[in-house]
């Protein structure tokens, strides 16, 4: 069709341009649709999978996470007091073990000492009238300062209160390590609550991991489900969106015909059909646009050949310069992707 | 009618020594009511005692206005070398002929009542309130400075060497406590086995104070003023026990404490007395020598305030006990005991002893005025003294009669050239009637025996002089005594023979 080439040819190209602009369009739809899908179920997923506190609650008393992961270590006031009463005696027994050993030792020297003295009065006073009694009481010797019985005796004393001295020490050295034994097992006994709370903890962590995992598949399995379910949908709108780019071809065919060449075919608006009736099929509300759900564009195409819709100028204008409505909402949907 | 003579017999008149204790009337006619400067001689007679020979030659002149000698020990050494010390106005000397001072420079010497005894080849000298001093063959010197010494040297005033050590008691403050030195060194006070025995909470009697210390029978014996304590085991004071204690008894005089080998004799209040030595039983029974003179013993006893110092001569067999303030000495003999235990005793007088000591060859040496002078001889130092002998007032068994004493037959032994005199009263009156008589010469024969054993050049070893004496007067008691100028010679009293004649009754 020589004689009407370049106004078909512009035609083509407005067509051409247009279908190609509403696969734009739909691609972009399709994506900031599956965006839109994607982040929905991130945050759907998100929500099932968050971690949530809980509290494990035994005799010794209850263990409270956060939200954060911390937890709180929370006794019973009984298990807090017997705590306290514990770390105070091993406190005592701390201090005691810190105590001066020469004090303490001293202090058993005496015990010990007291218990000696009798036995040694005793012994002396049988002495001191045997002595008496042979006329040797005031008997002073260089040899052993006084007889040589009360020299056996002062030995024997002597060396009762060395080994009471040793004795002394060594048990007091022994009873200082024996109050860090106790102090450390009092101490360790006072924490055995805590610990089992820890242990318990340990134990619904377990128990709260299996209901957390549950969540988590769930997030999972829903995310995955969620993915397949997009990636149908984008599949779809893009064969939805081909079969419409198709669909306006094939409507731009229809008439504005195709081909070039000894191909060309005219179409509607062309000269391949009737000239009467040369006007816009796809009006609203005719059968083919209820039979295909015609755009709005091309349902309007009818005021571009007529004179009260502008003429062919109106419909270049609306094809390349776009419905000023079409064009807002393109750059806000534009702003929604940056 | 006349009546006749009753010979009256007095054997060995006075040889059981005085006795003033017991009633005159009924007494054996063996007492005696004087005996001075008699002894029992080894016949059982009352006889003269010795007299004394001046040993040393320059006492005047060393001794100066002093008492004179008042402590003499003879030392002998480990070699034999014989060494007399003695002390005298506040020095210390050697010798006995010619006195050498060997007082210690430096020391001060204020009195002279030195007791001295010797240990391990060395001399000790202790006296109360004086430094010890040691003599250890070469010089005399305060035991403090000696070589080896040490400890505090006890001031003491009695000492004594026994056991192998020295004991040492009586200090100025302290007459409870007896000191024993270390074994075998009288110098050495610490270390060692030397030591100390408190005796105060030992005496029976609460409170006593040590006088003097012996050793007997192998006891340490402590005496102390009116007790005795006697400790077994002394060989090793640190064991020693107390084996006995007497209450009562003790020693007034440390002096007075002699050993006779088989008794212990000392001067208690009451009187010389002795332990005698059961060595088996291990006991020691107790024994009172002056039974027959205790009143006069106890009486000058409590008058001394001069040292009493006492003498034991085992050749003279005798016991001295010298009352230096009363200028008289009791002299016991020793050879036995009477049957009640006690000693026959006389008494001394004239001769005034400060001191006295027995040396190595049995000598007696008897400190004086003059220095050391010596017992021997009849003569107190080339003078005459004065024995005396009186009877107790005798009734010869027949006390309701007169007594005329018609005639004395004495006999005599020795008392050549001794003028004598006989007295003799009646009822316990003293203003004796006397008769005095010189015994002629008679030498005795050389060894005893004379020549072709003939009377001729000279008589026969014993003087024997038989005065035959006509008595007067008359009486129901009868006393009689014969008093002796003892003029180098032997005088013993053998025999009295009386006849008197009885008269009515009265």
């Amino acid at each position: 069709m020589a004689d009407g080439g370049f106004l078909t040819d512009l035609l083509n190209l407005g067509s051409n341009y247009y279908t190609q602009q509403q696969g734009i369009s739909d691609t972009l739809d399709i994506g900031r649709g599956a965006l839109g899908a994607a982040t929905e179920m991130g945050t759907t997923a998100v929500g099932t999978s968050a971690f949530k506190p809980f509290t494990v609650t035994t005799g010794t008393g209850s263990t409270t996470t956060d939200a954060t992961g911390g937890f709180n270590l929370g006794l019973t006031p009984q298990q807090l007091e017997r705590q306290k009463a514990l770390q105070t005696q091993a406190n005592t027994l701390f201090g005691g073990v810190t105590g001066d050993v020469s004090q303490a030792s001293s202090d058993l020297y005496n015990q010990i000492r007291g218990l000696q003295l009798p036995e040694e009065q005793r012994r002396q006073q049988m002495l001191n009238q045997q002595l008496q009694a042979q006329g040797r009481g005031g008997l002073r010797t260089a040899q052993y300062g006084g007889t040589p019985e009360q020299f056996a005796l002062s030995k024997a004393q002597e060396e009762a209160k060395n080994a009471a001295a040793y004795q002394a020490r060594t048990q007091a050295l022994g009873e200082q390590q024996q109050q860090l034994g106790l102090g450390a097992g009092l101490l360790g006994q006072s924490y055995i609550p805590q610990q089992q709370q820890l242990a318990a903890l340990s134990a619904g962590t377990n128990l709260a991991n299996i209901a957390n995992v549950g969540g988590r598949t769930g997030a999972q399995l829903q995310t995955q489900a969620g993915l397949s379910g997009l990636e149908a949908l984008l599949q779809a709108q893009q064969q939805a969106g081909a079969l419409r780019q198709g669909r306006d071809q094939d409507l731009v065919s229809l008439l504005l015909g195709s081909g070039s060449g000894i191909n060309a075919t005219g179409g509607l608006l062309t000269g391949g059909g009737d000239s009467s009736t040369n006007s816009n099929p796809f009006t609203n509300d005719s059968w083919l646009d209820q039979l295909y759900d015609t755009p709005d564009w091309l349902s309007s195409l009818d005021d571009i050949f007529s004179s009260s819709g502008g003429g062919l100028f109106g419909l270049l204008s609306s094809l390349f310069g776009g419905n000023e409505e079409e064009e807002e909402e393109d750059d806000e949907n534009e702003e929604g992707e940056t | 009618m006349a009546q006749q003579l009753q010979p009256l017999t007095i054997a060995a008149p006075g040889f059981a020594g005085i006795n003033t204790q017991d009633s005159p009337i009924g007494l054996d006619p063996s007492f005696a009511s004087i005996a001075d400067n008699c002894v029992i001689d080894q016949l059982g007679r009352v006889g003269a005692r010795k007299g004394y020979e001046t040993v040393t030659t320059n006492g005047s002149s060393v001794l100066g206005t002093s008492k004179g000698i008042e402590a003499i020990h003879e030392f002998i050494e480990y070699d034999g070398t014989v060494t007399v010390f003695s002390a005298g106005n506040n020095k210390i000397f050697t010798g006995t002929t010619t006195f050498t001072d060997v007082t210690p420079s430096g020391t001060t010497i204020t009195a002279n009542n030195w007791k001295i005894v010797s240990l391990a080849n060395n001399l000790f000298f202790y006296q109360r309130g004086h430094k010890p001093l040691l003599y250890d063959g070469s010089a005399l010197t305060e035991a403090e400075d000696a070589s080896n010494a040490s400890g505090t040297q006890p001031q003491g005033n009695e000492v004594l060497a026994a056991f192998g050590r020295l004991w040492v008691a009586d200090l100025t403050g302290n007459k409870h406590t007896v000191y024993f030195s270390d074994l075998l060194h009288g110098r050495k006070w610490s270390g060692g086995s030397s030591g100390s025995l408190d005796v105060t909470n030992v005496w029976p009697t609460g409170y006593d104070e040590i006088t003097s210390i012996a050793s007997h029978n192998d006891f340490l014996i402590i005496f102390g003023k009116r007790s005795i304590l006697v400790y077994s085991g002394a060989s090793t004071p640190a064991s020693m026990v107390l084996a006995d204690t007497i209450v009562g008894v003790g020693c007034i005089a440390r002096d007075s404490v002699k050993n006779t080998g088989v008794d212990l004799i000392f001067l208690s209040e009451d009187g010389v007395r002795s332990f005698q030595r059961v060595v088996q039983e291990k006991s020691m029974p107790m024994r009172d020598i002056s039974k027959n003179v205790r009143s006069d013993i106890t009486y000058l006893a409590r008058l001394q305030t001069l040292p009493i110092k006492a003498h034991y001569s085992a050749d003279e067999a005798f016991y001295l006990l010298s009352f230096e303030t009363s200028e008289i000495v009791y002299c016991f003999d020793m050879r036995s005991a009477l049957q009640d235990g006690s000693h026959r005793v006389t008494t001394w007088s004239v001769i005034n002893p400060l001191c006295f000591a027995l040396t190595a060859s049995g000598d007696t040496y008897i400190g004086k005025s003059t220095g050391i002078v010596k017992y021997e001889g009849y003569l107190d130092n080339t003078e005459k003294f004065q024995m005396r002998y009186f009877s107790n007032p005798m009734d010869f068994g027949n006390t309701s009669n007169l007594k005329f004493l018609k005639k004395f037959n004495l006999t005599i032994i020795g008392g050549q050239n001794t003028e004598t005199a006989l007295n003799w009263g009646y009822d316990y009156l003293s203003d004796y009637s006397k008769q005095s008589f010189t015994f002629g010469t008679s030498n005795i024969a050389e060894y005893g025996i004379s020549e072709y054993n003939e009377e001729g050049e000279y008589s026969s070893s014993i003087v024997i002089q038989t005065p035959k004496v006509n008595g007067s007067g008359s009486g129901s008691v009868v006393t009689f005594g014969i008093e002796a100028q003892i003029n180098d010679a032997a005088f013993s009293i053998q025999k009295i023979d009386i006849l008197a004649l009885l008269g009515r009754l009265i």
